[in-house]
């Protein structure tokens, strides 16, 4: 399986959730090269590490707005940061589920974490240069980085 | 008959020997069964035969009664009754005794029977007597008188009956009691000897039955034991089942999977019950038909005994094979690596009984040894690089080197920039494709093929985008993905580089050689920053390398299309710094271009009367005080206005009334329009219809204008004026 067949799983897996959970659909923009600087993070991060065949992470960042409006659409009230914090925790779960089923045992994925804060960081991969997909969804602007070497 | 082993005789023995004892014990019953009969007529006999001794001294007895009585004249009729009783119960004893010495098997003993017929024969005269004396008492036996009582005739008759009669068998009866008690006594000793017999039966019996439990409990021991060791086997061989990691299965002769197999043969096939089904229907969804047809041919040879085992191993067709699942509920959709083998299992008689398959999952090797090929591809390309580097020029390199991160740097910047709307998605695949464009036509004037191939290879993305009618922002994933390959590749080679100046530097030592003549990486220019600071260093080196660079570019696109091509060029020593690259660029498109559209094959030529070899001149001049001019002439075919239009309409750039309205001018506009070529499929020198796009958008951005001179058949001829940047500021001297 190729690097873009792998960074597309995640961006299918990610427009997807969009698709079928929030129940509206969101839009990819051009993926570009973060290069000679990490990718900015936004309010909220999750984050998957993988290992195996590739090594690196795969994060989903997001800003507060857009989770909540996410929420909201969701049927959901409760607006909290521990909510948050599971939304975005559930979305990088979606996305290692996804990279179980489609990449099999060739790759080992870690359980979902979450970083809060636009001043987090990353275990980025001391070589890898990050791939960010911007996910555009209503005004909303949230980047999936994808960083495997 | 087949021989048993030691083996199968020792577990015969104890069978063997408990069908003995079992065969002796029930002849022992049976024969304790016909003693104890004998044994019972035997003692009926021995009781009767000594009832009878006594019985010729009882009837004596009673006869003297008798004999007393009639003397005395008093009652004799009991003791009549009790003779006659005695009488009749005697002879039913002799029969009864004749019976029960038959039945006791001594009627046939001499000794025995000559007792009994003697006793019987000696008992007869007796028995006629008592029966004449039953005979003789007809009426009365006294009659009274006065005188007193007296014998009547009958009583008389009868007490002479009587003393005849006692007087007569006096004898005979002592000699009968001797005989029946001789008879008792041999009847005793008979009783005697069976009962001893049926006591030696009965030891036997029960040494028989001892032994018979004591085989019946080892046999229950030794099937407890078994019993314990087939559990623990089946135990195991469950546990091999369930952990073994292949998929170990048994094929019947109909082709079934037998019951028994590991668990991991459900997971490896993606099959839930193989039991039952035929090899073939678990194979047909992971397999073509031609497979297909091949392992059933193969499974065939496997049965015939005759057919070397080895050898049929050596044309196993699935001894590794690619197969596809499809998505399932519970599996994702992937392509595995499975290895087959198969080898007889033989019944006792030799013959084939099962085939063991044993299936493997080897993706994980397959493509560890294809990684290894790709090493290995790698490493030769890497030798192959290390040869371009060794005969690159220093300069020229690393210039090229910044300009490709400069391309992909521009590139990504282009993807960066907001919008995702179909008309800016275009506008950035366009935008992408130009920089590509022009960095394989830099890598192709330097020979670097292995920037050449990257580089074509996302033009090829992007050209694919280019058609689609719907372009979304995930269509530019593997583009992105390509760009960073690029960009990885160009780090590869610069730290190559780097070694190789390092090394050069060494041996530049080595030859004490001063060390300011070698190791010279000044970059000569970006096309982001001009590198003033090196400007005059690099205009000394610069002619002469784009020279060299255009001459290897005219050998590179020429050599495919077995034209033969010679670049003239002329003041190219005179390009300032600030046009070095900008140049540098429009040369190398437009000599490519000149070559690829405009240069005819030899047979061409020569049919035009022309010389086989095609001249292509390139000039930079001084054009005026305010210009420089940069001249790209080729005698080639010169452009064709109608063709120009065919491609166009052809390509959608025009439509059907605009290419009708299009005159000479705009026929010649129309080929720096993006997407336009006149070539009529895709090379890596032409066809994406790019060049000439690149060129006017060059050359409008440096605030110049283009201008083509051309005859059809005869040349064509491209001059660009290019305003001086010194002309209002002559402090920047150019190296002219």
């Amino acid at each position: 399986m190729t690097l873009e067949t792998e960074v597309g799983v995640f961006v299918s897996g990610v427009l997807n959730y969009f698709g079928t959970t929030v129940q509206q659909a969101a839009q990819c923009g051009t993926p570009h090269l973060a290069l000679g600087e990490r990718p900015e993070m936004s309010d909220y991060t999750g984050v998957i590490q993988v290992s195996g065949k590739r090594t690196g992470l795969v994060a989903f960042t997001a800003p507060k707005s857009m989770l909540s409006v996410m929420l909201m659409r969701m049927q959901e009230t409760d607006m909290s940061h521990e909510n948050l914090c599971d939304l975005v925790g559930e979305i990088a779960n979606t996305l290692s589920g996804n990279a179980r089923r489609d990449f099999g045992h060739q790759f080992q994925i870690s359980v979902p974490e979450v970083v809060s804060g636009r001043g987090g960081t990353l275990a980025y991969p001391a070589q890898g240069r990050p791939i960010v997909i911007p996910i555009e969804w209503r005004n909303y602007h949230a980047r999936l980085i994808v960083c495997l070497q | 008959m087949a021989r048993l082993s030691l083996n199968q005789r020792v577990q015969w023995l104890p069978l063997a020997v408990t069908a003995l004892c079992t065969t002796a014990l029930a002849l022992l019953l049976f024969s304790g069964v016909q003693l104890a009969a004998r044994l019972q007529s035997a003692s009926s006999a021995l009781q009767l035969a000594s009832a009878l001794s006594s019985q010729p001294q009882l009837l004596r007895s009673e006869l003297t009664l008798i004999q007393r009585g009639l003397e005395t004249q008093t009652y004799v009729g009991d003791s009549l009754r009790s003779l006659a009783a005695g009488r009749a119960s005697s002879n039913h004893a002799y029969t009864r005794l004749a019976t029960a010495m038959h039945d006791a098997g001594l009627a046939t003993r001499s000794d025995t029977a000559a007792l009994y017929t003697q006793a019987r024969t000696n008992w007869q005269p007796l028995d006629s007597g008592l029966a004449g004396l039953e005979k003789s008492r007809s009426g009365e036996l006294y009659a009274d008188s006065a005188g007193g009582s007296a014998l009547t005739a009958s009583g008389t008759a009868l007490k002479r009956t009587v003393d005849e009669l006692l007087a007569s068998q006096s004898r005979n009866t002592s000699a009968l009691a001797g005989e029946l008690g001789d008879l008792a006594a041999l009847l005793r000793a008979a009783v005697v000897h069976d009962g001893q017999s049926l006591r030696a039966l009965l030891l036997g019996g029960a040494g028989l039955a001892s032994l018979l439990l004591a085989m019946m409990l080892y046999f229950a021991l030794r099937a407890g034991k078994a019993a314990r060791a087939a559990g623990e086997a089946q135990r195991q061989i469950g546990n091999i089942l369930g952990t073994v990691r292949e998929g170990l299965f048994l094929i019947a002769r109909d082709g079934r999977i037998g019951g028994a197999h590991s668990d991991s043969l459900v997971a490896l096939l993606r099959a839930p019950a193989p039991a039952g089904q035929t090899f073939e229907e678990l194979l047909r969804p992971l397999v073509d038909e031609k497979t297909l047809l091949a392992a059933s041919k193969f499974l065939g040879l496997l049965w015939k005994d005759k057919v070397n085992e080895e050898l049929i191993e050596s044309v196993n067709p699935l001894n590794q094979i690619e197969v596809n699942f499809h998505k399932t509920l519970g599996a994702a959709a992937e392509q595995r690596y499975l290895s087959f083998s198969f080898r007889r299992a033989r019944a006792a008689s030799g013959a084939t009984d099962f085939v063991l398959g044993v299936v493997a999952d080897v993706t994980d090797r397959v493509l560890l040894q294809r990684e290894l090929e790709q090493l290995r591809a790698n490493n030769d390309s890497h030798s192959a690089l290390l040869m371009q580097l060794l005969q690159a020029e220093p300069l020229q390199l690393q210039s090229f080197l910044n300009n490709v991160e400069v391309g992909v740097r521009r590139s990504n910047a282009l993807l960066r920039s907001p919008g995702i709307g179909s008309a800016e998605l275009q506008h950035k695949q366009q935008g992408v494709f130009r920089e590509m464009h022009l960095l394989k036509g830099e890598a192709a004037s330097l020979g670097m093929d292995s920037f050449v191939e990257r580089t074509h290879a996302i033009e090829e993305l992007l050209a694919s985008l280019r058609e689609k009618s719907a372009l979304a922002g995930d269509d530019f994933v593997p583009v992105v993905v390509k760009l960073d390959e690029l960009l990885g590749h160009k780090q590869l080679i610069a730290a190559m580089q780097e070694r190789v100046d390092q090394a050069k530097s060494a041996a530049a030592s080595a030859d004490d050689i001063p060390p300011e003549h070698h190791g010279d990486t000044a970059v000569i220019s970006t096309r982001t920053q001009p590198a003033a600071a090196t400007a005059t260093a690099a205009a000394a080196e610069r002619p002469a390398g784009l020279e060299q660079t255009l001459q290897r570019l005219a050998r590179e696109v020429s050599a495919p299309g077995g034209r033969q091509v010679r670049l003239a060029c002329e003041g190219l020593d005179r390009i300032p710094a600030d046009y070095a690259a900008v140049v540098r660029d429009i040369c190398i498109q437009m000599v490519r271009n000149a070559i690829a559209h405009g240069i005819e094959e030899r047979e061409q030529r020569a049919a035009a009367g022309k010389p086989p070899t095609g001249a292509i001149r390139v000039r930079f001049a001084e054009a005026s005080p305010q210009e420089y001019s940069l001249l790209i002439e080729d005698d080639g075919q010169g452009l064709d206005p109608a063709r120009i239009r065919d491609r166009a309409l052809e390509r959608g750039l025009l439509d059907v009334e605009q290419a009708a309205a299009l005159n000479q001018s705009g026929a010649y506009r129309m080929i720096f329009q993006p997407g336009f070529s006149t070539a009529s499929e895709v090379t890596e020198h032409a066809g994406r219809g790019v060049g000439l796009d690149i060129v006017n958008t060059t050359v409008r951005e440096c605030g110049g204008r283009i201008g083509i001179s051309t005859q059809p058949g005869k040349y064509t001829r491209f001059k660009m004026l290019l305003p001086r940047h010194d002309a209002s500021a002559p402090s920047h001297s150019s190296a002219a």
